[in-house]
């Protein structure tokens, strides 16, 4: 391109950019003429979600070149999710000698464009380009040009998507942005790595029935290498519930920290948070329950939350563990009491919140407590993983495409056989 | 690929992606046909209950069939002939039989890594043919999974590939009756395993070992089952084997006017049943070997979009790769492009989508 093509794609661009923030349709036009002024084999534009669900989606993909094979897409989707994840755009010459790319046959040049404003990350432009060996050792060719020329579309690109995001059709998207970050900062801390401990495997998983809810789970490992198990939920929907549930986590993992009991543990959050509680009107429950693999013996303390059910996952006999006291901001200085069981073999025990075993489908029947313990006999083969994989399938399958109301969260613990499951 | 449509959901214009044939081997209806009003009509008329069709969406997956398609003909013409034989009194050709059951344990063999991943189909009229030599091939899997050398194997193939032979006695009323079974008729149909073994230990060169899996393969693990109500490791490690995958194999291939199960649920009806019905530790090995969601599945992601299963794992059964055809929305997205759940642990099947429904 020399300087006036560079100028009029420029000037073309930005000006489709600016009425595709009101017309999402535009976005693909405007891949497809990047595509063609980069002499791309192919360019894709992804965004992060708004709505619920997480990630983000692709609003264009455009192929130049059909000799490139089918797994380009998919290829595609790989490098926007690497980038999206790293926080980090990036250029690989010639994907083919990437070891982290084995399935490339081809020789293709990625450029990875990171949009980010104010360390909002707003989505990623793919660009695909043929590897050609002169363009790595040279600068003063159009690839290098075009960098600079990249650099000034990135700017024109994130503006106009982050206005399409949040601006586009009336003042109420406004709101999605804060929306979006506080959906982002709460499933962030749903915990990703689970803490590895021999003989046990744990998952855990929410699903929120708005951008932000007031569920939390949290799994971490105590200073003594014990395992800590939190659920919580907390009354009321919306931005201020979900505000409680980040204090109410940060303070538990604080007082959790030093392998104290979990009555003392439950006791100091609910001395910590009473007084702002009570003044608000909010109140939440939580349990705590802290595992020792030494000793293979859970203990925990529960503040008004469901009880957690124990399965005896072959035999089948379940049960559910009772143990009773009010919630956290209900009453102020309550001494909470633990209890202690000891695990088996083979045990599962699941800890939920309501929203789970209250999940209706169209005929507003609940899935309920049955229902929960007969998946877990009938996958008792399983590790906990695949158990709470086979548990969302059949809640899944269960509610249909029925809206929930209500979060629903869970975590799944088993003592794994000695055996090995499947 | 192909997906797999029950006939109901079958329309005037949609292209076969596999043949059908009939019992005797001859090709009742070519893949690459399109089907017209009449070839559908035709399907309905030798109960096809569903068809394979060729499909935009699942272009680029492949499908290995575990045993090929020869080698599965042929043995379902074994079995056939070996049934009629047996009916008619006259000899059976030990020969061929064995050299069928040697041909699927060689394919299986260069194969160790596979993955059950396909639903079979198959005509009314050839479906004990067709059972039998599913089991079988389903056994030797398994069996191959729990290490078992090549006579093992053989007298396994052989016990699953002629378990129901007794069943040549009798009477048809009561085999295809689809009322409930008087107990008359019960106690007839009772004694399948033992006049199944009368016929093979009579067999000159049959096996002993296998011949008891015709006898035991309704015996159940907790002593509850027929004829003998023996327990545990009293019955036989074969027939232990073959009455599992003889239960997955009912279930989850399509018989006229029983819903078929999903692949995900009749796992768990065996894991439910083991250590009742099933031997535990064979239930474990038979999970291995089986896909909880078969090659084109359609599933719904947590993340609300929609796609197909292209690919499973046989370490993480319940995270495959799915490619996504739809998005949140249930737009359709072009071009397609493949999630691994491998890869990401917060991604997970929500739905199965029932056969024949375009979207989940």
């Amino acid at each position: 391109m020399d300087e006036v093509e560079e100028f009029r794609f420029l000037y073309e661009t930005c000006s489709q950019l600016i009425k595709a923030q009101e017309n999402e349709e535009l976005f693909p036009r405007i891949i497809q003429n990047l595509c063609t002024a980069f002499k791309a084999v192919a360019s894709s534009l992804w965004v992060s979600n708004s709505q619920n669900g997480f990630g983000f989606r692709r609003i264009a993909y455009h192929q130049a070149s059909q000799e490139i094979k089918s797994f380009l897409p998919t290829l595609d989707f790989k490098i926007a999710n690497l980038a999206a994840k790293k926080k980090q755009g990036f250029i690989c010459y010639n994907l083919k000698l990437d070891r982290n790319f084995q399935e490339v046959e081809e020789n293709l040049k990625i450029t990875s464009i990171l949009l980010i404003t104010k360390s909002e990350f707003i989505g990623v432009i793919n660009i695909w380009c043929k590897y050609k060996l002169e363009q790595a050792s040279c600068c003063n060719h159009n690839y290098c040009n075009n960098s600079i020329l990249l650099q000034k579309l990135t700017n024109d690109f994130t503006s106009a998507i982050y206005n399409y995001k949040y601006y586009s059709n009336s003042r109420q998207q406004r709101l999605n942005r804060e929306l979006e970050f506080a959906r982002k900062m709460q499933t962030d801390l749903v915990p990703k790595s689970i803490p590895k401990i021999r003989g046990i495997s744990v998952a855990a998983r929410n699903m929120m029935a708005n951008e932000v809810g007031g569920d939390y789970v949290d799994l971490f490992l105590t200073q003594k290498n014990n395992l800590g198990i939190a659920i919580g939920d907390v009354m009321g929907k919306g931005i201020p519930a979900a505000l409680w549930t980040t204090v109410a986590r940060a303070t538990l993992r604080v007082a959790a920290r030093d392998d104290l009991l979990p009555h003392l543990v439950i006791s100091e959050v609910n001395q910590t948070l009473y007084e702002d509680l009570s003044q608000q009107d909010m109140f939440l429950t939580l349990l705590y329950a802290w595992y020792e693999p030494v000793k293979q013996t859970l203990v925990f303390a529960n503040a008004g939350h469901y009880s957690p059910v124990l399965i005896q996952s072959t035999s089948g006999e379940h049960k559910v563990l009772k143990l009773n006291g009010p919630y956290i901001g209900g009453k102020a200085n309550y001494e909470f009491r633990s209890n202690a069981i000891k695990l088996n073999q083979g045990d599962v025990l699941i800890f939920y919140t309501d929203g789970l075993i209250e999940a209706v489908n169209a005929q507003n029947e609940q899935f309920g407590l049955n229902n929960l313990i007969d998946v877990v006999v009938k996958n008792s083969f399983y590790k906990a993983p695949e158990i709470l994989d086979n548990l969302w399938l059949h809640i899944g399958q269960h509610i249909g495409s029925y809206h929930q109301l209500d979060d629903l969260s869970c975590i799944v613990f088993k003592v794994d056989d000695l055996n090995g499951g499947a | 690929m192909m997906k797999m449509l029950p006939l109901e959901y079958v329309q005037e214009g949609m292209k076969m992606a596999k043949s059908i044939y009939g019992s005797n081997g001859e090709i009742l209806l070519a893949a690459g046909i399109s089907l017209t009003a009449f070839y559908i009509k035709r399907l309905k008329e030798l109960a096809i209950i569903a068809v394979y069709i060729e499909d935009e969406e699942t272009e680029g997956i492949e499908i290995d069939d575990v045993v090929t398609e020869r080698t599965r003909l042929e043995a379902i013409k074994v079995i056939k002939e070996t049934m009629t034989n047996i009916k008619l009194n006259s000899n059976v050709d030990i020969y061929k039989v064995n050299q069928v059951v040697n041909n699927i344990i060689d394919e299986l063999l260069t194969n160790k890594n596979v993955l059950i991943n396909v639903i079979e189909i198959r005509a009314l009229n050839d479906h004990t043919f067709s059972h039998s030599v599913n089991v079988t091939v389903l056994a030797i899997i398994t069996g191959l999974s729990m290490g078992f050398d090549y006579e093992k194997l053989k007298n396994l193939a052989l016990g699953a590939l002629f378990h129901d032979i007794g069943k040549t006695i009798i009477p048809e009323n009561i085999l295809l009756k689809k009322e409930p079974l008087t107990p008359e008729e019960e106690d007839l149909w009772k004694t399948h395993p033992n006049l199944g073994f009368d016929i093979l230990r009579k067999l000159t060169y049959f096996n002993l070992a296998s011949a008891h899996v015709a006898l035991q393969h309704h015996e159940r693990y907790d002593g509850t089952g027929f004829p003998r109500g023996l327990k545990g490791k009293k019955i036989s490690e074969l027939a232990r084997v073959v009455s599992v995958c003889d239960l997955y194999d009912r279930m989850t291939t399509y018989q006229s006017g029983q819903p078929r199960y999903q692949a995900f649920q009749a796992i768990e009806i065996l894991i439910v049943n083991s250590g009742h019905f099933f031997d535990p530790d064979i239930v474990k090995a038979f999970l291995g070997i089986i896909a909880i969601f078969p090659l084109g599945t359609r599933v719904t992601l947590n993340t609300g979009s929609m796609g197909i299963v292209v690919e499973a794992h046989k370490e993480y059964p319940t995270r495959p790769k799915v490619r996504i055809l739809y998005n949140q929305v249930g737009k359709k997205i072009n071009p397609s492009y493949d999630i691994d759940l491998i890869d990401d642990s917060e991604i997970c099947v929500l739905r199965v989508a029932e056969e024949g429904s375009e979207n989940g």
